[in-house]
């Protein structure tokens, strides 16, 4: 089929005997460039960590080489390059640009919503209805084995719910009514198990004008939090001494894990924060740590300010009365300064890094009540939640 | 190793293709050949052995049929030569392609539990099985000699371009560029040129069509409906052509910086105008290889119509088979008989009268039918499948909207880039700015798709953790 193609090549060479030069040296530049990134790779030095992915690269040694022909080689080697590529992160960028120009809206499993706010994209088949009952089994049996202790459940909801209006045309998200409407029916059979549902108040704040949401990160804000926070005090029956707290600052060019993982060129965020109440203490495994962290504000995960992250256990002492276990995930770190102003202690469980067992725990620490805090797609997606029912049979 | 890895791009290939350009002529073959030995050795580690096994096999049995051809009175042993290396080459094909579908099928019929195996099917080996047959039985026929130098033969079958995604270069086609070939800049640039449209191809567009049809497949598994089930369909016809096309783009273009012209394998398949016309633009070395070695030994068309259909059908189930150890692939193969024979007894002089966008509907609908067998991951989910393409789901749902709209333009351009079009207009673009413009416009094209490509490879990779790591 592609005689005439030569022919046409033949032709030319015949007239134009220059381009025999023109593709030598286009030919040996050509290979000679690719090589020479090849060999970039190896001689420029390597980075052993990526903050954008917050995970460590790959990368090699010469002595490596001595696992050539090992049934693993070829796949270490290839991520060795890919993570080793010069201008990496920027060629990602490129293709997440292309992507977003042809029409693509979830990049990276994130949406591309409008007014430049991003979405994590968790689907049905992500979150699906079977995940709620594993869940709820562990719950189960936790509720069970601590009859007395009364249990308040917030599960917060997705950004896509309360924001739907920004999500791409038409884009699929698991089924949230649904599952809220089963934790619903689950929570009216228990007697110590109190849900609490929190998207009405975070509704009303949103209607305020206030942001609730990073537009390029998976968390809440100070106002989503504290809208939270204020619907879970009043379930108390008490009034949130927090309520009023207004951020005293704002800490620009925050590009949050979804900017990260998207790639995609869009304004940074702005965390904001408060410092109140002052002269609270805090310590995570042992050791005494700091409720805020403004030296985080300065790094790439701007979240991290609130307690430097997640850890398997803590425990806060606040300026108010009495004691609550929270059981969470990372939403809760925006969210829990506030409950320093409402109680005297709180322990604090992420069942992701937590391996003992929370019975034993509640056993060694009596707690007044407790709290489980999660996103909704979290906990639905998050397979340690079923954790908290670990040693109870 | 594939084309589309960095480890092939960046060092592999540069390597290769430099220090064949400038080793002296006779050197040239013996560095092919321990390079495509490390190619093949790289990802398959002992897997090698099988394939220098076949080699020698078949570079001794070439050797002795050819022996015997002088030999009126040893013609019963010649063709005991070629029978028994016809059997060891399909043996060993069979073997690690088939045995554990064998297994499982016979536990499934008689309700046994049989262990199945645990062999690895060797990356190509239905490729070079093909090519080696295809020398035996020419050498057999007469229509060449043996190959006395192991050198030159074992490079024809090791040829890294063509050894594990086709196409299926006959001994015949290359046996004069074996002993003799030219690197020539302008065929090499040309090579270079026809490499990057084919990664292009492969990494822009068949692996993001991949990713979405992956998509669109997850969600028919929660909720089907039409507009879904039709989204896949025609995601996966656009996968496997752009898929199959750029493997073969790149196989091609790599035998040009090696002073080699393998044949097409494609010949914009998805403009035909029959089904008949398909598959002579769809893999076109394969078709030609069964009708070459399958077909016409059987006796074609020429003893009556019967006969004709039975060499058509075994034809066509072989096809299948060879694509697959599986139902689905038989079935496919099956179909297309069926539609070949339809074509050939039935409609297929309508088809020839009638208008040409009458011919080019019909070739598509039974095309994208075609791969919705191919790729159905086995009968129960086929007959979901094509349920669901008659309208049998649910409703139209918001997803399929979303799919629809989101990636309307790129099925755009893809259906617009599987047709003959874009090269005709590039060629008049071309054309228009002389003959070193033309160069010019070609080559920044490729390092333009080159550069996308690796941003799209690179993508690929970037996974990003949300969490602390454990």
């Amino acid at each position: 089929m592609d005689h005439t193609k030569l022919e046409k090549t033949e032709n030319v060479q015949a007239k134009e005997p220059n381009l025999k030069r023109v593709s030598f040296w286009f030919s040996l530049v050509f290979f000679l460039v690719l090589l020479t990134v090849g060999l970039l790779c190896f001689i420029l030095p390597q980075e052993t960590f990526s903050e954008n992915e917050n995970r460590v690269l790959s990368t090699f040694r010469p002595s490596d080489f001595s696992g050539l022909g090992d049934e693993h080689f070829q796949e270490d080697f290839e991520s060795f390059l890919t993570d080793q590529f010069p201008g990496r992160e920027n060629l990602v960028r490129l293709s997440s640009g292309l992507k977003y120009a042809t029409g693509t809206r979830d990049i990276g499993g994130v949406y591309a919503g409008r007014n430049g706010r991003l979405f994590l994209q968790v689907t049905e088949k992500d979150a699906s209805a079977g995940k709620w009952e594993d869940r709820e089994a562990a719950l189960n049996a936790f509720l069970d084995a601590f009859p007395e202790l009364q249990t308040d459940l917030i599960l917060v909801p997705p950004a896509s719910a309360l924001y739907a209006g920004e999500l791409p045309a038409f884009a699929y998200t698991f089924d949230y009514p649904a599952r809220i409407g089963q934790a619903r029916a689950f929570a009216r059979t228990k007697d110590n198990l109190n849900l609490i549902e929190v998207e009405s108040a975070l509704q009303n704040a949103k209607e305020q004008g206030q942001n609730l949401y990073y537009r390029t990160d998976h968390h809440w804000t100070f106002y989503g939090a504290r809208a939270a926070y204020c619907a879970y005090l009043e379930q108390l029956g008490r009034t949130p001494a927090a309520g009023d707290a207004l951020p005293v600052s704002e800490d620009g060019d925050f590009y949050g894990t979804l900017a990260s993982k998207s790639m995609l060129p869009v304004d940074p965020d702005r965390l904001q924060y408060s410092l109140l109440p002052e002269g609270c203490t805090a310590t995570a495994d042992g050791k005494e740590i700091a409720v805020y962290h403004p030296e985080r504000l300065e790094g790439k995960d701007h979240y991290l300010f609130f307690f430097d992250g997640n850890h398997a256990q803590m425990e806060l002492h606040g300026k108010g009365q009495g004691s609550v276990l929270v059981v969470k995930d990372s939403f809760a770190n925006a969210f829990l300064p506030f409950l320093l102003s409402d109680f005297e202690t709180i322990h604090v469980i992420d069942l992701r890094y937590f391996s003992e067992s929370l019975a034993e725990y509640l056993s060694a620490h009596p707690v007044d009540r407790v709290l489980i805090l999660y996103e909704t797609g979290n906990l639905l997606t998050d397979l340690h939640f079923t954790k908290i029912a670990f040693g109870l049979n | 190793m594939v084309f589309s890895s960095f480890a092939f791009l960046l060092l592999f290939m540069s390597i290769t293709v430099l220090l064949h350009w400038v080793l002296p002529a006779k050197w040239r073959n013996p560095f092919l050949l321990l390079v495509s030995l490390i190619f093949y050795a790289y990802g398959e580690q002992i897997y090698t052995v099988v394939m220098l096994v076949t080699i020698g096999v078949d570079y001794l049995a070439g050797l002795w049929i050819g022996a015997l051809e002088q030999r009126p009175d040893r013609q019963g042993l010649r063709r005991a030569v070629l029978i028994g290396t016809v059997i060891l080459n399909l043996g060993s094909l069979c073997f690690f392609k088939y045995t554990n579908f064998l297994l499982q099928t016979v536990s499934d019929v008689f309700g046994y539990t049989v262990s199945l195996l645990k062999v690895a099917m060797p990356i190509g080996i239905s490729f070079y099985t093909f090519q080696n047959l295809s020398y035996v039985l020419d050498v057999y026929a007469g229509r060449t000699r043996a190959q006395k130098n192991f050198i030159r033969f074992a490079t024809y079958v090791a040829l890294f371009p063509q050894l594990i995604a086709g196409p299926i270069v006959r001994y015949v086609e290359v046996e004069e560029q074996l002993v003799a070939r030219r690197v020539d800049p302008e065929k090499m640039a040309q090579g270079i040129f026809r490499f990057c449209v084919g990664l292009a191809k492969k990494v822009l567009l068949a692996n993001q069509v991949g990713l979405w049809a992956s998509q669109v497949q997850e969600l028919r598994s929660v909720q089907d409906d039409v507009l879904l089930a039709w989204l896949a369909a025609l995601m996966v016809t656009f996968q496997i052509y752009f898929d199959f096309s750029g493997y073969s783009d790149m196989a091609i273009g790599l035998g040009h910086m090696l002073g080699f012209d393998f044949p097409e394998n494609f010949h914009y398949p998805y403009e035909a105008r029959s089904i008949t016309d398909f598959w002579r633009r769809w893999h076109m070395t394969l078709s030609g290889w069964f009708r070459e070695y399958v077909y016409i030994p059987l006796g074609g068309n020429r003893h009556g119509k019967a006969r004709q259909v039975f060499n058509l059908f075994l034809v066509w189930f072989l096809t299948g088979l060879w694509h697959g150890a599986g139902w689905t692939f038989i079935l496919w193969g099956l179909y297309f008989f069926v539609l070949l024979v339809l074509e050939k007894f039935v409609w297929g002089r309508f088809l020839d009268k009638a208008p040409a966008f009458v011919g080019h509907l019909y070739a598509l609908f039974f095309i994208v039918i075609g791969w919705v067998i191919f790729f159905a991951e086995d009968l129960p989910s086929l007959g979901q499948w094509l349920a669901a393409l008659a309208g049998a789901g649910a409703g139209v749902g918001t997803q399929g909207l979303y799919f629809a709209l989101t990636h309307a333009l790129p099925l755009l351009a893809m259906a617009v880039g599987s047709t003959h079009l874009p090269r005709l207009l590039f060629g008049k673009v071309k054309e228009k700015c002389g003959v070193r413009g033309g160069f010019a416009l070609c080559a920044l094209g490729t390092v333009g798709l080159l550069l996308l490509s690796v941003a799209f490879l690179e993508a690929d990779t970037f996974n990003p953790f949300l969490y602390f790591r454990f």
